[in-house]
């Protein structure tokens, strides 16, 4: 091990830290290192993380590597509390009680100086490369049912019905129990788009008397429509306002009207508007919501499920979650996935006695 | 998922049949060749299998416009594909020459598929159209068809002791496979239905077989616990077969995963 490489390691273990508490720019360094001691909390970290790495990265590459991760979601898990911690300064700062950032940062020191002690035991005790990616393993196990406990007690999912007219707004949300959850920001849809495959039926509808009588299929061949002896252009159907779908009236008696039923949907997306302030300044963030695509704004998610209705009538049925544990748990899951491929496909292991 | 039934392309479900037919024929030729200790012929009857699979994907992909995944004879037919791979990486990297095997495997799920309706197109319905889709339903092609050969290999270890060690190699080769399908598809749930996981009962069997698996490889490290191996080895392979055929093929059972059938 060379000694340019383990300092390399070190400068990415502090350059982690640094951009993981918020110290980058555009997230606001001046802010967030706003006090001395959040500075100082923030090199103790730094020089305990290097510590680690250091101690982890003794020579031989199997150990490099299992190190490189456990510090890596050492100086993660660190940043993360150190975020938290400038944070509660910020409050402080901003116009909280002095207390509560005082005690912020205590809990963030406390928190940070724990998990560092009792992660750096369990990457001592474990680093024996046979044992090593399945203790890994337990480790996601346990986040992610730390994530999903997590979310049993405290996720909210809320249904939400918007109309897509680019006039109502949302600002709370209510729950089937009656109770009301505020979103912290305005949520509007403007637009509502529906495409559909190239299958799309065609029927004739007569009417007698005024009230609706027989249905016949009609046959589409190229750009014609046919029903019998009876044809038509495609081209022939046209919308018109308060019809949903294009339609053709026929001459005659009794009254006939040539309708497209349309196709299979293919995709939907509602144009979405929020309106949320960032320290004071309004801010405006536009997304197209579909269905695997939702959107996330402050600590809410809204996922497309459905909708009812077209065009200006569209009613876009959204689900709003808020979910404390979904980050753990999503970590939980992408942890169990690599720790399970390393350990089933990196080498055999002895049987225990 | 809406079907379109056949009509439409009377050539590709012809040939769709033909190839699926004689890959059959040719899965079979491999398992006869490596019963009678031919083993190089049984090599070469899984490489055409693989080819003639290929062309069976091809086609179904052109038949289906859109990559052939959306119901049960789509996943059954892919499954030779994945097969012969994993016979060269077993042989190649854990020296187990279990091509016959695996080509059984594909054998079997080819009567499947054949034994499945034709449908000619089918549209991907939203949800379906995500980048996780197609890593999510290979994974579990894999896992599931692995897992079917560890399942033989561990009936066959009752008369022979040294299959038992390949179906704990097939399972380590198989395992990530299944961890990789389930827990992406809790992240594409994630996406699509706003949750990871909603305790439909398609996640939950496929929960539990992943469990079943799991303590089978915490069990197999220690030899205190020899006599289990067999009968969770079994028993995971029993979960396989509910969660895959039974939970969709079952009527009336209402599923979020019901577009798999």
């Amino acid at each position: 091990m060379t000694a340019w490489f383990k300092g390399g390691i070190m400068a990415l273990g502090a350059a982690c830290v640094l951009l993981l508490a918020g110290g980058f720019p555009l997230l606001g360094a001046a802010g967030v290192y706003r006090g001395g001691a959040m500075l100082l909390l923030g090199l103790l970290c730094i020089l305990l993380c290097l510590v680690g790495g250091w101690r982890l990265v003794p020579g031989r590459r199997v150990q490099l590597i299992s190190g490189l991760v456990f510090l890596f979601f050492t100086v993660t898990g660190l940043a993360m509390l150190v975020q938290y911690g400038t944070r509660a300064v910020e409050y402080a700062c901003i116009g909280g009680p002095m207390w509560a950032g005082a005690v912020a940062m205590a809990c963030t020191a406390i928190c940070g100086v724990v998990f560092m002690g009792v992660f750096g035991f369990l990457c001592c005790r474990v680093m024996n490369q046979r044992i090593l990616w399945l203790a890994g393993l337990h480790w996601a196990v346990g986040l992610l049912g730390l994530g999903a406990y997590a979310d049993m007690l405290w996720e909210v999912r809320i249904p939400v019905a918007l109309p897509a007219d680019a006039r109502t707004e949302i600002t709370e949300l209510q729950a089937e129990d009656g109770s009301r959850y505020p979103l912290g920001f305005r949520l509007r849809v403007d637009k509502f788009e529906v495409s559909h495959y190239d299958d799309a039926t065609y029927a004739v509808y007569s009417f007698e008397q005024g009230r609706p009588g027989a249905m016949h299929s009609v046959e589409r061949r190229g750009d014609m429509l046919h029903l019998g002896a009876e044809s038509w252009p495609l081209s022939a159907l046209k919308k018109a306002p308060g019809m949903p779908h294009p339609f053709l009236m026929l001459p005659g008696n009794p009254a006939r009207v040539l309708v497209q039923n349309p196709g299979t949907v293919r995709d939907y997306c509602a144009h979405i508007v929020a309106f949320t302030d960032h320290r004071g300044r309004p801010e405006t963030h536009r997304a197209e919501l579909r269905v695997n695509s939702p959107f996330a704004c402050k600590e809410w998610r809204f996922s497309l499920s459905s909708y009812r209705g077209e065009g200006e009538q569209a009613q876009v049925l959204m689900q709003a979650r808020r979910a404390p544990g979904r980050f753990a748990a999503l970590c939980g899951m992408v942890g169990i996935m690599i720790c399970t491929a390393v350990w089933c496909w990196w080498r055999k292991e002895e049987p225990r006695s | 998922m809406v079907l379109v039934e056949k009509g439409g392309a009377p050539v590709m479900i012809t040939l769709v049949y033909s190839l699926t037919i004689l890959a059959l024929l040719l899965s079979l030729v491999s398992v006869a060749c490596g019963w009678g200790k031919r083993l190089a012929d049984s090599r070469r009857a899984m490489a055409a299998v693989w080819v003639v699979s290929l062309l069976l994907f091809v086609a179904d992909w052109v038949l289906a416009q859109a990559p052939p995944f959306g119901n049960m004879r789509h996943v059954l037919a892919f499954f030779p594909l994945v097969m012969a791979p994993a016979a060269f990486y077993l042989r190649r990297y854990h020296g187990l020459e279990l091509t016959s095997w695996l080509a059984g495997a594909s054998a079997l799920a080819l009567v499947g598929a054949l034994c499945m309706p034709m449908q000619a197109a089918w549209r991907q319905m939203p949800a379906l159209q995500s980048p996780w889709f197609a890593p999510h339903v290979i994974a579990y092609v894999v896992a599931y068809g692995l897992m079917t050969v560890a399942a033989l290999l561990t009936l066959a270890s009752f008369s022979c002791e040294s299959r038992l060690r390949a179906a704990d190699a097939v399972v380590r080769l198989a395992f990530p496979f299944m961890t990789f399908g389930l827990w992406s598809g809790a992240l594409w749930a994630d996406a699509a239905w706003g949750g990871y996981w909603a305790w439909d009962i398609k996640e939950v069997w496929s929960l539990l077989t992943w469990c079943l698996y799991l303590i089978y490889l915490h069990v197999a490290r220690y030899p205190a616990f020899a006599s289990w191996r067999r009968p969770l080895l079994l028993l995971g392979f029993a979960a396989v077969v509910i969660t895959f055929l039974v939970v969709n093929l079952l009527p009336h059972i209402e599923s979020l995963h019901s577009y798999a059938r």
